[in-house]
């Protein structure tokens, strides 16, 4: 039956009637009787569930808000801060440029840093502040997946290195990672897509690169990813992205659970990840679907 | 539909009346689409209440501009909701409130099927995709239209139907595999 038109304005119909109580389940199979075996079962199951979410507020919850609510409208209404208009992505361009003239291109260096590098910790430091500045979840999510990926690069890295006591931490990152992403609420799917407000990272030729090439130059070189466009095409783009992600990180997180360079204490933590990430990419992929 | 505009501009004018008007008419909705996606309802009350607050501070905001003021207070929850569930996913799962208050009925026996019930449903919605369960929480929880709770989503209204079926579908699935 699958999602088609027609099928679905048909069950809300039937829905609609049933639940203001003015049609039964077989008065709407009777009219439409092609559909008859799909449409009762689907009818029957959301019967069960309007029942089972049929909960009555009692009396003294709506006494107590009501007087908490009173208490406070009877208070003066605060003033309002005026605030200046400066979009983020200023701000954020102004903490970067800040940083970078006082620092003299430190954070661009650290960028492509290694976890044992003195500007390794500048790299981390800097992607909270990206992601803490990014308005809109969806670049949020864009930014999380780019930084998975960074990660996958410095585990590869420790274990061509054989430094077995960062891959564990470098591990539990990715996992913290991954954790991030799924708490964002465009994940659980309600978030619309707007347009930028924060410059997007180049991830255009992450799209067309190979496995051989590096998180720093799939990063700088390409077309931005996901900015000013219609909601349709960035919604389109950032699936793109993700799926694009998914399947490469989860390949490369297998990998490095089946090489016996890697200590089975970052192993767990990467197991973790790998069905973290499962989840999460697979739920944002969905909702940018549900259209 | 005259007569809630006509509360809301009273409320923006700082009748009180008028919005605890407001507050009577969708109390019910908005109590019931917090306490199911929460599941407690001590929090669920708090929670409610800061739906409220947060709409009387921000009356002023509010334009009858195609957006029903359903839509508007339900966005307001949702991302009251949307915080909540991120501090409280750091936590253990929340377990299921058994003290949810139910269709009031003087057999206990009838009671306890319906809470388990209730609960079976509640656990299954919670392996819906975030779309597909807010959907559901506002169709049958809030009650809202599907143009209602487009609006709330920013959705259109085939997506919201499409979405309506899948989940549907999908929790019936998980209610038989239960069985």
């Amino acid at each position: 039956m699958g999602n088609n038109k027609r099928f679905n304005d048909i069950l809300n119909e039937c829905l609609e009637h049933m639940l203001a109580g003015d049609e039964t389940i077989e008065q709407c199979l009777r009219r439409y009787p092609e559909y008859a075996s799909e449409l009762g079962s689907l009818l029957r199951t959301a019967v069960t569930v309007k029942k089972a979410f049929d909960i009555k507020p009692s009396a003294d919850a709506r006494a107590r808000v009501r007087f908490q609510l009173q208490s406070i409208m009877s208070k003066p209404k605060a003033e309002k801060r005026v605030r200046a208009a400066v979009p983020r992505w200023a701000v954020a361009v102004c903490v970067v440029l800040l940083v970078f003239f006082l620092s003299g291109g430190t954070v661009l260096a650290a960028d492509g840093s290694m976890p044992g590098n003195p500007l390794y910790p500048v790299k981390l430091i800097t992607e909270n502040v990206r992601v803490s500045l990014t308005g809109s979840e969806e670049k949020k999510a864009e930014l999380y997946a780019l930084f998975a990926d960074r990660r996958m690069a410095e585990l590869d890295y420790l274990v061509a290195k054989g430094k077995s006591a960062d891959i564990e931490k470098v591990a539990r990152r990715l996992y913290k990672n991954y954790t991030m992403m799924g708490e964002l609420s465009f994940i659980a799917g309600t978030e619309s897509v707007t347009t930028a407000s924060v410059p997007a990272p180049m991830l255009g030729a992450a799209l067309a690169s190979d496995n051989s090439t590096t998180t720093q130059q799939a990063e700088t070189t390409g077309a931005k990813s996901i900015a000013g466009n219609s909601n349709a095409s960035i919604r389109a783009k950032l699936k793109q992205i993700l799926v694009y992600y998914a399947s490469t990180q989860s390949d490369k997180i297998q990998k490095l659970l089946d090489s016996d360079k890697v200590p089975e204490s970052a192993k767990i933590a990467l197991r973790r990840a790998l069905q973290t990430s499962g989840n999460n990419y697979q739920n944002a992929i969905d909702n940018l679907d549900d259209q | 539909m005259q007569e809630e505009q006509n509360l809301i501009q009273r409320a923006r004018q700082g009748d009180q009346d008028a919005f605890a008007q407001l507050y009577e008419n969708h109390f019910d909705k908005i109590y019931r689409y917090v306490v199911l996606k929460i599941g407690n309802m001590a929090e669920a009350e708090d929670m409610t209440q800061q739906v409220f607050v947060k709409a009387y501070e921000s009356i002023d905001s509010y334009r009858w501009q195609g957006i029903p003021f359903s839509a508007w207070l339900f966005r307001i929850a949702h991302n009251q909701m949307v915080d909540f569930v991120r501090k409280e996913s750091k936590k253990k799962t929340v377990p299921f409130d058994e003290s949810l208050p139910v269709l009031s009925d003087s057999n206990p026996e009838h009671e306890v099927e319906v809470k388990m019930e209730m609960e079976k449903v509640v656990l299954a919605s919670r392996k819906l995709t975030g779309a597909q369960r807010e959907v559901i929480n506002l169709r049958f929880a809030g009650g809202l239209s599907i143009a209602e709770a487009a609006k709330t989503m920013r959705k259109s209204e085939g997506a919201i139907k499409a979405l309506q079926h899948s989940a549907i579908l999908a929790l019936r699935k998980t209610l038989l595999v239960g069985e």
